[in-house]
């Protein structure tokens, strides 16, 4: 019989011993389905501090002039826009915070997001179902386990339950990853985690230490974790940096229905025009490894260029660099390549 | 709602009364929680890991809300939060504390907007899916009209919102229709007719399932699978399953020493007090196994020296006798069909076959497809090709559900069957009772498309519990059961040969050989849909069945068809491009169907098939449109009576069939109706009672053909016995039946007037003789094949995107002869879901087993994916104006018929717009990126 326990302050959440539940969706089903053992439960609902979505250090900025909605397109998709923006100092603003506990579908609603992080509140308002985005929390989003069908199954103890094998590289391997980083092929789950590293996103643990997305998703090669955080360590916020007012984005994910659907591949990019030259860029990936990745080379091969149609498309194909899919999955180098041409074509604004 | 009253009630549901002082950080077994539901304040008391879903069906009786998956991908579960919609199987029950939970039952004593959209625009077929949908559509509506006024919402609007709903009737073209109505405004007024007569108790979520009844002390089951492929078991140790708190009783349902044939097969059971108990203890049930080599796949079976998985048995068996029928000398697999297993000519290992007693100068085809392999002279065209179908699970959204009970030595089981009879029969035989002492009921059942025909070891299970704890006992199937056990269409390899005469343009000879991929049954036959279309060509068919580890085939809506169609009208279509004809003109040449030339005529002047141009074009996105013709079997059972009674309260129709969605109910009321010229929803209609007069068994279309005639003619009966009342008693002159009521030389004299007044009459209806003969004409356990070819023609418009591999359908029309459509609005629903289903399975659907164990990995409705809201195209359907006129009845079932050239259409899409030819179902992204890739 395994007990809860409902913390009301983040200090006491911290100390609780258990597996921490946030909306549930993750955990609930897990639990249901015999996947991961019974422990005692720290329920996260009731301690409003990790609700809280705030300017950092202070100054809330003035968003009294609403702008124009993000572009919430079908498929999660969605076309680049740069905000129409009120006068905006950068350097004043210390980034933004976004408790652990607040959910995909406020996210989505947030003017701040909306506003000044519009790649994250487009993403964060689309995906999964709007059921789930109603309960799913970020924290939840970035810490719920892989859907690898041999670890959703009951009675396949492979790696990443403690096993000794994994299954997918000899069997059906569709579904997983290119990208060979470690024991397990399960491409990470968290869509928004690929959106934060885009974002160079830091994640607050414990209510104070601060680790980058990177340090926090670590390099996929311990199929136990799919992230560097200590058992039983409690996420308290994500810190956005302060925000870029000329940024444009585009997302892409590739599925074979038109709506809800677990990514084959997707592909998040924030990007600046400087003139006809892209300026600042970061791309990255999801549903190809075991982390999110950042791929740095098709960001180093578009800076400085011009945005033209060649030059995206020339740095799209550098997306797979590195890539060692097995026979099941060789489609998804070119689905990679084309997710993140598409996202670039969206951030750029419809190619050029 | 008495709160306390409540929570006892849902004592062993993970509820209870007493409750716990909730210090901060400090542990609890249990929670209290307080919430509003439905308007009235409740004070719970739950355990951790109970969800709002368990407390909601177990705890509170509102059963309204449904389980079908359990994993969030359905929605059947959505119920709004405060201002939010939630899936309650995931939703920790301790989150409601101190919010607002509506359920489908709490939206309202007057009928939501939303309501009466669904009703009027028949937006439902089986109904499950339904509370979960009208309970998200109404929040929608609510605030769409506060955002936006009364303006309709886009398709894409609808989607988005709609994302987390499946239906898998398929009936979201209605269902769009009814929720952008209802934002528009356009049903704020009272409710209008509706089309369907228990969409009422659909909409409002009190229709009961079998899920949904809940006798006094009901226990729920739980089913434990074999982990192996093929192994004996050697024993069992209960031990730690009967220690988990609020088990009762566990019990094996095979013997020691049986012998399992697929992974997921069904072991042993157990009943505990409420469902997450029973399932935890089913997974603490020791089975001890010996294990054996097993073949897992098709290649696998046919490979030289594979072990045999029945050794040379011939006739097939029930499913619940798989492992029972080992004592026997010829264990035997069990059938995959819709009745007849067609002769073979015998066992090569583990293929059965072939079976071709429908080829027709089958020597002769095959020299000519030898002869053209060789032929230099251009005279004969070969098409070769290899075609492959995935196996495709039928995922009802109704899980497979039995409630049982014993009373004395009589037995009652709420079943979700689509046979009541048949399974009284079945239940009776298995447990060896009288048929008298068995009585089977389903009044609603949430979908079945085939795989709700048979006996399953779930039902047996909940029966055995049920005598073994003297109690109720209900067992459903979860979903991963579902995929396993629930059900499905077998996979297929078909290679083609087909030689057309390149001077002529005709059809001179095919050999089809047809590997169906049926697990451990038999009886499947895809080749033989080759022999009804495009006669006069020499036809060799052979369908072989191969058997292997893996669970059984069942029919499957349309069986053998949609693989079949998919061969047969690519091969055409490549055919029409060789001899450079329009695919259009050559079917015409070929084919010489009436009702399908009629339907010619109509394509022919469609802008969608007009317009369609050179297909293709060198960018991202293509578009293309392709064509599909094909036909369909009717089936008529023999054995069933319809009956009709008059009261003072109305006429009453009863029957022994059931309703799964696909209208049973109203058809029978419109024929009763239009039999006495009474609206139709004024006929009171009972089915779902196997002591009932004895009715069909919903499978092979054979609903409409078989009922409607034998309800129309009891009808006639009591008219006339009425008739003759009237006669007497009003001392009435010249009085005869007329449409609602007496016509006499004075006027007519209403039903109304007569039946108060009247004695209660009942009637039984008969089946007459078919004006038109059998296709077989001996009747196969009372079932015969009609002889006439009811027919379609399938138009489908896709864009295909080159760079990442979506197909998206566009536009659907579907042409459909069948006769006499009973009820319009019906028969459209049931072809735009057969329509659906058909490109779900085309696009989407593929189960999947690991190649270790053989089990199945596509478990749940994430990774199983079928076609959601957004994916259903705009479908257009057309009916045949000709009745046809030797039927009894003048029209026949169009449910298989709807959905076997969907597949096809699409293909023959796909290759007019990229060039490529898709082979393989489903035309998966990954297919599309290495045939199409730009
Ligand atoms: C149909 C469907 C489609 C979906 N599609 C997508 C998709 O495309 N992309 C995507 O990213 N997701 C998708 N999801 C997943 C969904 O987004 C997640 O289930 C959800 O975000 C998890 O959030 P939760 O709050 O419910 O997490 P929970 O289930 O409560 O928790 C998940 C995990 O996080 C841990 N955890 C939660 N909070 C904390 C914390 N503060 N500190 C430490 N650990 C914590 C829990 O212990 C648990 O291990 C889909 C889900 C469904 C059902
Ligand atoms: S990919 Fe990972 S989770 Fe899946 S079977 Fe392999 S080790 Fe297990
Ligand atoms: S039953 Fe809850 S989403 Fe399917
Ligand atoms: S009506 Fe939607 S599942 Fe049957």
């Amino acid at each position: 019989m395994s007990v809860v326990r409902f913390p009301v302050t983040v200090e006491e959440a911290a100390a609780s011993p258990g597996e921490y539940r946030a909306g549930g969706t993750d955990v609930m089903d897990r639990r249901a389905q015999g996947i991961t053992p019974i422990e005692d439960l720290v329920d996260l609902t009731r301690v409003p501090a990790l609700r809280a979505m705030d300017w950092l250090p202070a100054p809330p900025i003035d968003t009294s002039e609403s702008p124009e909605e993000p572009p919430t397109e079908e498929e999660l998709t969605s076309e680049a826009e740069a905000p129409t923006a009120p006068a905006f100092d950068p350097v004043a603003s210390g980034g933004f915070t976004i408790g652990a506990m607040v959910t995909m579908a406020q996210m989505g609603r947030s003017e701040d997001l909306r506003t000044w992080y519009p790649g994250l509140a487009g993403v964060a308002g689309a995906g999964a179902t709007p059921q789930i985005r109603a309960v799913g929390t970020l924290a939840g989003n970035l810490l719920q386990r892989p859907r690898c069908w041999y670890f959703r199954h009951p009675e396949f103890k492979c790696f990443k339950k403690g096993g000794h094998l994994c299954y997918s590289r000899s069997d059906d391997h569709s579904l997983h990853s290119i990208f060979d980083l470690g024991p397990s092929r399960a491409v990470h789950p968290s869509t928004l985690a690929m959106v934060l590293l885009a974002y160079d996103a830091d994640v607050e643990v414990r209510g104070g230490e601060h680790r980058s997305m990177e340090a926090f998703l670590g390099d996929g090669a311990d199929p136990l974790r799919e992230n560097t955080l200590e058992d039983g360590a409690l996420v308290t916020a994500i810190v956005l940096p302060p925000p870029r007012p000329a940024e444009r984005w585009g997302y892409k994910r590739a599925i074979a229905r038109r709506r809800a659907e677990w990514p084959l591949v997707e592909a998040h990019v924030r990007l600046e025009l400087e003139g006809a030259s892209i300026g600042r860029v970061a791309v990255a990936a999801g549903a190809v490894a075991p982390v999110p990745m950042r791929l740095r080379n098709v960001e180093a091969s578009l800076r400085g260029k011009k945005a033209t149609q060649a030059n995206l498309e020339a740095a799209a194909n550098l997306a797979a660099t590195g890539a060692s899919p097995l026979p099941g999955n060789a489609y998804k180098v070119a689905m990679l390549k084309g997710c993140v041409l598409e996202a670039l074509e969206r951030a750029v604004g419809g190619g050029s | 709602m008495g709160a306390a009253q409540e929570a006892s009630a849902g004592e062993h549901a993970g509820l209870s009364a007493e409750s716990t002082a909730s210090a901060a950080a400090e542990p609890h077994e249990r929670v209290t929680v307080e919430a509003t539901i439905n308007g009235a304040d409740v004070n719970l008391s739950v355990a951790p890991n109970t969800s709002l879903l368990t407390v909601l069906r177990e705890g509170l009786d509102l059963t309204g809300t449904k389980l079908a998956c359990g994993h969030g991908a359905c929605g059947a579960c959505t119920v709004q939060l405060d201002d939010d919609c939630v899936c309650s199987c995931l939703l920790p029950a301790t989150s409601i504390q101190g919010r607002a939970v509506t359920t489908i039952e709490g939206l309202g004593d007057e009928l939501h907007p939303i309501q009466k959209a669904f009703l009027a625009e028949d937006a439902l077929q089986c109904g499950f899916c339904t509370p979960g949908f009208v309970v998200e559509a109404a929040a929608f509506c609510d605030g769409w009209r506060a955002e936006h006024g009364d303006v309709e919402p886009s398709d894409a609007d609808v989607g988005r919102a709609m994302a987390g709903h499946l239906c898998r009737c398929g009936a979201y073209v209605a269902i769009a229709r009814a929720i952008k109505g209802a934002c528009a405004g356009r049903f704020d007024g009272p409710a209008g007719p509706a089309p369907r007569v228990d969409g009422l108790a659909k909409v409002t979520g009190r229709a009961l399932y079998s899920g949904d009844m809940r006798p006094r002390g009901l226990l729920y089951g739980a089913l434990a699978r074999s982990p192996h492929p093929h192994a004996l078991v050697t024993g069992f140790d209960f031990r730690a399953a009967g220690q988990i708190p609020g088990v009762v009783k566990v019990v094996a349902l095979l013997e020691d020493g049986s012998r399992v044939r697929f992974a997921g097969q069904e072991v042993a059971a157990v009943a505990a007090r409420d469902q997450a108990s029973a399932e935890r203890a089913a997974r603490a049930i020791v089975v001890q196994y010996e294990r054996l080599d097993a073949v897992l796949d098709m290649d696998a079976a046919l490979a030289e020296g594979a072990p045999a998985v029945f050794a040379g048995s011939k006739a097939a068996v029930p499913v619940h006798k798989l492992a029972e029928n080992d004592d026997s000398p010829k264990p035997r697999p069990t059938n995959a069909g819709e009745g007849i297993v067609f002769p073979a000519r015998g066992w090569q290992g583990n293929a059965r076959g072939p079976a071709g007693v429908f080829s027709a100068q089958g020597r002769k085809a095959r020299k000519e497809v030898v002869a053209a392999r060789t032929d230099t002279t251009g005279a004969t065209l070969l098409e070769e090709r290899r075609y492959e179908a995935a196996v495709q699970v039928h995922t009802a959204l109704e899980p497979h559900t039995s409630t049982a009970w014993w009373d004395g030595d009589s037995l009652t089981v709420c079943m979700s069957t689509q046979a009541v009879s048949d399974m009284r029969d079945d239940l009776a035989h298995f447990f060896d009772l009288k048929t008298s002492q068995v009585t089977v009921k389903a009044e609603y059942v949430g979908g079945g498309f085939g795989a709700k025909c048979r006996l399953q070891m779930d039902t047996v299970a909940a029966v055995k519990l049920a005598r073994e704890c003297g109690k109720p006992v209900q067992v459903a199937l979860t979903r991963a059961g579902e995929m396993v056990t629930g059900g499905l269409r077998p996979g297929a390899r078909i290679d083609v040969a087909a030689v057309a005469s390149s001077a002529a343009g005709t059809l001179k000879a095919v050999e089809i050989d047809a590997w169906n991929d049926s697990g451990v049954a038999v009886g499947t036959n895809t080749s033989l849909f080759w022999r009804l279309m495009y006669p006069g060509a020499a036809k060799s068919l052979r369908d072989f069945d191969v058997v292997s580890h893996a669970p059984p085939g069942e029919p499957f809506r349309g069986p053998g068809g949609p693989a079949a169609f998919f061969s047969l009208e690519g091969t055409v279509d490549e055919l029409a491009g060789r001899l450079g004809m329009d695919p259009l003109a050559l079917r015409r040449r070929w084919d010489p169907n009436p009702i399908r030339n009629q339907l010619y005529d109509r394509v022919e002047a469609l802008p969608l098939w007009r317009d369609r141009g050179g297909g293709g074009g060198g960018g991202r996105y293509r578009r293309g449109v392709g064509l599909a013709s094909a036909t369909w079997f009717y089936f008529i059972q023999n054995n069933m009576q319809v009956q009709v009674s008059s009261s003072s309260s109305g006429f009453k129709v009863s029957c022994a069939t059931q309703d799964m969605g696909n209208g049973a109910k109203t058809m029978l009321a419109q024929a009763v109706g239009a039999a006495l010229g009474v609206p139709y929803s004024e006929i009171q209609v009972e089915v779902g009672d196997s002591n009932l007069p004895r009715g069909p068994v919903s499978s092979g279309s054979r609903t409409t053909a078989s009922v409607a005639p034998v309800a129309a003619d009891a009808a006639r009966q009591v008219a006339a016995d009425l008739c003759e009342v009237a006669i007497e008693r009003w001392e009435l002159s010249g009085g005869e039946v007329a449409p609602g009521g007496i016509k006499h030389e004075g006027g007519l004299l209403p039903w109304s007037e007569i039946l108060p007044n009247a004695p209660e009459q009942t009637r039984l209806g008969k089946r007459g003789r078919e004006p038109n003969g059998w296709y077989f004409p001996i009747a196969v356990g009372h079932i015969l094949v009609g002889n006439l070819a009811p027919a379609s023609v399938t138009v489908t418009e896709v864009e295909v995107d080159t760079r990442l591999g979506r197909i998206t359908p566009l536009n659907v029309w579907a042409g459909i002869g069948v006769g006499r459509i009973y009820s319009p609005e019906l028969a459209t629903s049931q072809v735009q879901g057969g329509i659906v289903q058909g490109l779900s399975y085309a696009l989407y659907e593929e189960r999947l087993r690991d190649n270790m164990f053989g089990r199945v990995i596509s478990s749940n409705l994430m990774n199983y994916r079928i076609a959601g809201l957004g994916d259903a195209p705009p479908i257009e359907v057309h009916f045949a104006a000709d009745p046809l006129d030797g039927i009894a009845g003048g029209g026949v079932g169009l449910g298989e018929l709807c959905t076997v050239g969907a597949a096809a259409s699409i293909g023959n899409a796909v290759a007019h717009a990229t060039g490529w030819r898709p082979t393989r179902i489903p035309i998966r992204p990954d297919r599309v990126l290495e045939g199409a890739g730009s």
